[in-house]
């Protein structure tokens, strides 16, 4: 069930998302080809020159468009964020709850799949974002440092693999754990109330007091360690790792024991 | 076999009942309506029994098991407004069912498209508000559910899709499973109910098998709703 749930998730999600990505591919190609061919000039490469001794040529239009280049990447890599929240509190109250909440499977489950989706909308709009600002960079520099950054990367990747798949898989982890107590703020705001006029305000208290009460229990936590582990050039201390996973087990089995017990349609 | 029953079951929003001690008792192979008028408490007693709203007194067991999601296993549901996504088109919406519901017939889905004049490649953003109706209905009917439970399907949609839908609800009709409909449109469901309950401010006024009321009272359905629910 749970991967039916995940995949039904993402075709929600991709549905949802085409035409934003779309969008963002075409509005980046089109501030990119402007730049490129109408304000762009051989002294901007020495913008991109770390020890240039040359003054860059750069000129305002050129600023204001990168500037809006730049933005535009950075609400791509928000839009995850903005859009789970959103979907999620639909799921809960709109016009589809009917279909999600009648679905005959575990509220657990049903959140899990939620945060799966949103973990990989998450992967795919940050490496949209990053791909577009590096491309960018790449083409006004015309492709001088291309073949440097990745070697570059590759040379992070092969000095120490476990220690790139560790960075990664704690920034995933890091990242269901936010979006985790997200969901369980909004869920506790909709048990109250349907409303938003009430319910947003009740969810930002939850969220505040709960930051408050883990971050707590984070620094106590880590005053008795037990037992301290290194993993890919990383320490690790056993309690509070023992702590922060089972946190994550509560939020998610709180949130879905609010959907199946307490939230009301 | 009961499929349905509830033990003095309400519902209260703030300070006022929506519902109270409602006793229902759904077996097997029938046809039942609950019928009243706007605001009678319809819509709030079938959410209790699909486990959308929890009761405030009382309880709701559907073949012998507490509502929650193994249950919701049993039940098949037309809610009386949309719940499918615009982006869907009929197969991705029959799609969706099969993959979640084990009974999910779909050759039967199949034939009541056909029936119903829809064709698979339609979107559901462009169908018209009848044509959503019967979408929605055949859906639900193509499940082998326990209890079929079928809020106002004949809301808002012209009299030849009414007659399409009642059509397709009298053919998917199966005697191992119970439909508990709600409506208004009491002249047209009337012959397709087994038993009828009266709801009125959230109580069961009157009760009993279509053919019974009719006969004791030598009055339609309709003419009889009219007495009950008059001013």
């Amino acid at each position: 069930m749970l991967g039916r749930l995940i995949t039904y998730e993402l075709r929600k999600k991709w549905k949802a998302s085409r035409y934003v990505l779309l969008g963002y591919a075409a509005v980046q190609m089109l501030l990119l080809m402007i730049i490129r061919v109408f304000l762009w000039n051989e002294g901007i490469i020495d913008g991109f020159e770390i020890n240039s001794e040359t003054q860059a040529n750069f000129n305002a239009s050129f600023g204001l468009l990168t500037l809006l280049f730049f933005a535009i990447s950075f609400m791509l890599g928000a839009y995850p964020f903005l859009e789970s929240m959103y979907r999620f509190e639909r799921d809960l109250s709109g016009k589809q709850a009917y279909l999600e909440l009648m679905l005959p499977a575990a509220a657990w489950q049903k959140v899990l799949s939620k945060l799966a989706a949103t973990l990989v909308s998450l992967v795919v709009c940050g490496t949209l974002s990053l791909l577009s600002m590096f491309i960018f960079l790449m083409v006004n520099s015309n492709f001088r440092y291309f073949f440097e950054f990745f070697d570059m990367v590759l040379q992070m990747v092969v000095s120490s693999p476990a220690g790139f798949i560790a960075a990664i898989t704690l920034t995933l982890f890091g990242f269901a754990c936010l979006y985790i107590l997200i969901f369980l703020c909004i869920a506790v705001a909709k048990s109250f109330t349907h409303k938003n006029s009430i319910a947003v305000p009740i969810g930002i208290m939850a969220f505040i007091l709960m930051t408050v009460l883990i971050s707590t229990l984070e620094s106590q936590t880590a005053k008795f360690p037990i037992y301290i582990f290194r993993f890919a050039d990383l320490s690790f201390a056993l309690s509070t790792a023992v702590m922060t996973i089972v946190l994550f087990a509560l939020l998610l089995m709180a949130t879905g024991w609010l959907m199946e017990k307490k939230i009301e349609h | 076999m009961m499929i349905l029953k509830t033990d003095k079951v309400g519902k209260k929003y703030l300070n006022k009942w929506a519902l109270s001690n409602v006793d229902i008792s759904l077996e097997q192979g029938k046809i039942i309506g609950l019928l009243g008028p706007n605001g009678s408490g319809k819509t709030t007693f079938l959410k209790l029994v699909i486990g959308m709203i929890r009761p405030s007194s009382g309880s709701v067991t559907v073949c012998g098991m507490e509502i929650g999601y193994k249950a919701k296993e049993m039940i098949s549901f037309l809610p009386d407004s949309e719940f499918l996504y615009n982006w869907m088109t009929i197969r991705e919406a029959g799609d969706t069912y099969a993959a979640f519901f084990k009974d999910f017939d779909m050759a039967r889905f199949n034939e009541l498209l056909q029936f119903m004049a829809l064709t698979p490649d339609m979107k559901f953003k462009g169908l018209s508000k009848g044509m959503k109706e019967k979408l929605a209905i055949a859906l639900t009917l193509s499940r082998n559910a326990r209890l079929i439970v079928l809020d106002e399907p004949l809301n808002g949609v012209d009299p030849v899709a009414r007659e399409q839908i009642l059509g397709a609800i009298v053919k998917s009709f199966s005697h191992e499973s119970t439909i508990l409909v709600t409506s208004h449109l009491i002249n047209e469901v009337e012959n397709i109910l087994d038993e009828a309950y009266f709801l009125k401010e959230g109580k069961i006024v009157l009760h009993g098998s279509t053919d019974d009321l009719r006969s004791e009272r030598n009055k339609s359905l309709d003419e009889l709703y009219r007495e009950v629910f008059a001013c």
